[in-house]
């Protein structure tokens, strides 16, 4: 169990694939999280949808995750007890991989916390394994 | 426990992993074409040492990428 109760929340924002240097150079919204899952794939949290140079990119809704934040403290037991890899030594950054054996990715914040990202499908069984309130509604 | 260096996300258990076998290297002197497919889709060679293989970080960034593993001791080399 977490130390504090950690809460889901449903997602709203935009999915970009697009080449790796049109993503590097795009300039989000001030109110947008970019999460870059890799060099040419981007979860953008929030935010009007990005414009790209790239013509062929695909930029869509994405409605498939839900996040929770999370404290230092919270960070800290969920590493403690639940991630089996090193997080990254630098932050911000984004970590990405199993927690409590259930696909993830934490956004690290410079200041110690973090943000937790799971799949909708998936957060339930992430919820019930962290002791971790699933999220509620829809986004739509 | 095996490890795996994904290029996006870093190391990770390999239970996180989908193994996509033996990157497959067609000999050069094969030349027929259908003679090359053949080869390409079905000949995989269990190699003693360093193979080049495809992985999928399945429950990372979800991407493909080639790695290089000498199969005697599972160490990683570099591609």
């Amino acid at each position: 169990m977490l130390a504090c109760e950690v809460t889901f929340e449903r997602l709203a924002g935009w999915r970009v694939i697009a080449e790796p240097s049109a993503l590097d150079t795009v300039a989000w919204a001030p109110d947008a999280t970019p999460v870059r899952i890799s060099p040419d794939d981007a979860f953008v949290i929030g935010g009007p949808a990005p414009g790209l140079s790239d013509p062929h990119a695909i930029v869509t809704p994405e409605h498939g995750f839900v996040g929770a934040a999370l404290t230092a403290t919270e960070l800290d037991h969920l590493a403690t007890h639940h991630i089996e890899w090193s997080l990254p030594a630098t932050w911000p950054a984004l970590a990405q991989g199993q927690i409590a054996g259930v696909p993830a990715k934490l956004v690290l914040h410079a200041d110690g916390s973090a943000q937790l990202l799971v799949a909708t499908a998936a957060h339930h069984e992430m919820a019930d394994r962290i002791g971790a309130t699933p999220a509620t509604g829809g986004t739509r | 426990m095996l490890w795996v260096t994904c290029p996006n996300c870093g190391s990770r258990p390999f239970e996180e992993f989908r193994y996509g076998s033996i990157f497959p290297v067609t000999p050069d002197d094969i030349t027929d074409d259908d003679q090359r497919n053949v080869d390409y889709a079905w000949m995989q060679d269990n190699i003693e040492g360093p193979v080049l293989e495809r992985w999928f970080h399945e429950s990372g960034c979800r991407r493909w990428f080639t790695a290089k593993r000498d199969t005697r001791n599972d160490a990683w080399l570099d591609v």
